[in-house]
């Protein structure tokens, strides 16, 4: 990560696919604090929340309870550009073709099938970490 | 309006035609009499002439009897004298006196009968005084038969006695000469009349024969054209009537509704259909305003609607069908199809209205509606169903396959190689199981995930598919372009052709592989097919293998999902086509299919689901 300062949220109601990316984190030495909220809101939450540290980047799931990720990033989209700032990248399992559109249109920065083997998971984390790495982002 | 004008201008055709029959009548008529009357007057004439010339003859012929009356009288006023001379007897005296009268009287006859002849007369004159003279011979001596016997005897024989005989007789031969001629002429002219007469009245007999004739040719003519208009009229008539039962009938056994009503919206006709619709019968409604079968809000637009389309020509239901609503006689409101036409008859309007109840009809329209919604439901339940395998069951399954890899990873010094062995299966078995759901997701995306239809080149896209299936050095592959270029989804265009050709390779037994591809199009559809040299399919599997999940080998053995054929025959059948194997086995298979082509419109509305 460019930044390693700040936190990333992860926004993920599944348990273990939040102990995935813990792991996966660790296993890839990204020392990022990893915040995560289980749905929609709890991340509007955070994000809102003064007293937290802005995230440097979102992983955000589709399907989620409460809130969904598409509902998230419609919310965000209609904040303020603060909020609007933070890159999104979607992890998630949806290949559906509606929900990648939707979420473009929402203008995340990535979109990430999750895959159902752990190893191949870590590539995709590694992948995203690696982007981000040499990618620039706004403080 | 056509129909009821003809039968108006056929009445005036009698009108004139009787007309012109009385007048011919008349005329001939008067000619007769004006004939009759000259013919009259003529006969008249030749009749009243006939009568004038016949009195004459008649007269003429008395005339004639007169002379020879005077002719004897005198003769025996002579032989009297003669006798009283020589006998000397008074009786003769007396018996010439007696002649002599006689004498007389002829004269005063012939006085009368020659009165209008001068001719004549000047001659009865002269005679008249020679008889005087001839008879005053035997008188002028005082008469006595003693006195001088020899001195009358004397002037009879040599006096002038003789001499006046013979004038009498050649006076009266004159005049009856005269007077026969007369006759004889008299008698030419009584026939003259009388031919006259009878020419007139053979004439009279023609004429009147002939104009009785014509008369009779006439009138028997006017009869009989009479008896055939009345004919014609009456078939006219019968005609008429048959029609009219034939309108009653069809009107009345019509399976729709009719009523007609006039301007006033007065209803004028109620077949028994809608008796039947409306439940009221005839009678109880003809007379009555149509609004009584209208429910409210059209109950009172109804009379303004008509007025306003009488005034201003503005029709809102004339002339085309329309649905609404009727009100049965027990109140209950049903919906109708109405269609109202109009009909104007001897410039007055009427309506008539073609109406049918089409409860029954919303009633399947309302059922096919409900039949849509729970379609689209259940349809909808289906798409959501993949979404949820999609997310819910891959979400769990991911879990497996991540926790068995972390107990391999973290646990791998308390594991023996037994443990490890399962925990490797597990993994393959959570990878197998993803690519079924994936399988699942795929084949459901089909029809109900659309992409834009665009030119697709088959021959660039096959080989797109072999640069990304690579195939191993032992299998050929030969393409019978060109290929046609159609407009398809690409993507799905790609599913089809990848999964056939990828079985082909992934099943291929043989050391020299063979996959051939072929395509053209023939009556507007696109023949496909892709063969290979491999195992083939048994017959008795031919329609198995297109089905979901149905594999020939172990799954451990080759990797399948069983979604592959499955997959090709929903965009075969979505594109209008068919797919169908021919295999002989341990010889190869051969995977046939069409596409259509021409219906793209029509194929973008079809929806599908799973």
């Amino acid at each position: 990560m460019k930044i390693t300062s700040r936190p990333i949220l992860l926004v993920e109601d599944d348990d273990v696919d939040s102990m995935a990316v813990h792991r996966a984190f660790k296993a890839l030495h990204i020392t990022n604090r990893l915040e995560r909220a289980e749905n929609g809101e709890k991340a509007l939450a955070y994000l809102h929340d003064d007293t937290k540290e802005r995230p440097c980047l979102v992983l955000l799931d589709i399907n989620m309870p409460v809130m969904g990720g598409i509902e998230f990033l419609r919310v965000v989209k209609d904040g303020n550009h603060n909020l609007r700032r933070i890159p999104v990248v979607v992890l998630t399992t949806s290949a559906e073709q509606q929900d990648k559109i939707e979420s473009f249109d929402l203008g995340v920065a990535g979109y990430m099938k999750k895959p159902v083997d752990y190893q191949q998971f870590i590539e995709t984390v590694r992948t995203i970490d690696r982007y981000w790495t040499v990618s620039e982002m706004p403080e | 309006m056509n129909e009821r004008a003809e039968p108006v201008g056929r009445s005036w055709g009698p009108i004139m035609n009787r007309w012109r029959v009385e007048s011919q009548i008349l005329f001939a008529f008067t000619l007769a009499l004006v004939v009759l009357a000259i013919v009259g007057a003529l006969v008249y004439r030749a009749m009243s002439g006939f009568i004038d010339t016949s009195k004459a003859a008649a007269a003429s012929r008395q005339a004639l009897a007169a002379f020879d009356g005077i002719d004897s009288s005198l003769n025996q006023a002579t032989a009297h004298e003669r006798s009283y001379l020589i006998l000397g007897d008074n009786g003769d005296l007396a018996a010439r006196q007696a002649a002599v009268t006689r004498v007389n009287a002829y004269l005063a006859e012939l006085d009368r009968l020659l009165s209008n002849d001068p001719q004549q007369n000047a001659r009865l004159r002269i005679l008249r005084r020679t008889v005087a003279d001839r008879l005053l011979v035997f008188e002028q001596p005082p008469s006595g038969r003693l006195r001088s016997f020899s001195a009358i005897r004397q002037r009879l024989t040599r006096g002038p006695g003789r001499t006046l005989m013979r004038q009498i007789r050649n006076q009266v031969g004159q005049m009856e000469r005269a007077e026969m001629a007369r006759l004889t002429q008299r008698r030419a002219a009584i026939d003259r009349h009388l031919h006259e007469t009878l020419a007139t009245l053979a004439l009279l007999l023609l004429f009147s024969a002939a104009s009785l004739s014509l008369l009779y040719v006439g009138i028997r003519r006017e009869i009989h054209e009479r008896l055939q208009a009345e004919a014609a009229l009456k078939r006219h008539a019968e005609l008429l009537r048959e029609s009219e039962q034939r309108m009653h009938a069809i009107v009345d056994t019509a399976a729709e509704a009719i009523i007609v009503i006039d301007g006033n919206g007065i209803i004028d006709r109620f077949n028994a259909a809608a008796e039947r619709t409306f439940g009221y019968s005839a009678t109880e409604v003809i007379g009555k305003n149509v609004s009584v079968l209208m429910p409210d809000p059209y109950h009172e637009q109804h009379d303004s609607y008509i007025s306003n389309y009488l005034h201003t020509g503005k029709a809102r239901i004339i002339g085309m069908g329309r649905e609404t609503e009727g009100r049965r006689k027990d109140g209950r409101i049903f919906p109708i199809e109405l269609s109202v036409s109009e009909i104007r008859i001897a410039g007055k309007h009427l309506f008539t209205g073609v109406l049918r109840d089409i409860s029954r009809r919303r009633q399947r329209d309302q059922e096919l509606a409900n039949t849509m919604q729970e379609l689209q439901s259940s349809n909808e339940e289906l798409k959501n169903f993949a979404y949820i395998v999609s997310h819910d069951l891959k979400a769990p399954l991911r879990a497996i396959g991540s926790l068995a890899d972390w107990l391999r990873a973290d646990y791998t010094d308390r594991l023996d190689s037994e443990g490890k062995e399962y925990l490797r299966l597990l993994a393959g078995r959570v990878r197998r199981m993803d690519q079924l759901i994936e399988g699942i997701l795929e084949y459901s995306r089909v029809g109900r995930v659309r992409e834009t239809r665009v030119s697709v080149d088959l021959d660039e896209m096959i080989h797109e598919i072999l640069d990304l299936l690579s195939p191993p050095p032992h299998i050929r592959v030969e393409i019978e372009g060109p290929l046609p270029v159609l407009t398809a989804e690409p993507t799905r265009m790609r599913q089809l052709f990848q999964n056939l050709i990828s079985n082909a390779i992934k099943y291929m037994d043989k050391p020299e592989g063979l996959i051939r591809i072929s395509g053209h199009a023939a009556n507007g559809e696109l023949h496909f097919s892709v063969s290979d040299n491999g195992p083939g399919v048994e017959p008795r599997h031919h329609e198995k293998i297109f089905q979901l999940f149905q594999t020939l080998a172990p799954r451990d053995r080759i990797e399948g999902t069983g979604v592959g054929l499955a997959l090709a025959k929903k965009i075969v059948e979505l594109y209008g086509g068919r797919i169908w194997i021919e295999s002989t086995p341990g010889q190869g298979s051969s995977f046939f299919f069409t596409l259509r082509q021409a219906s793209s419109t029509r194929l973008s509305n079809t929806e599908g689901a799973l």
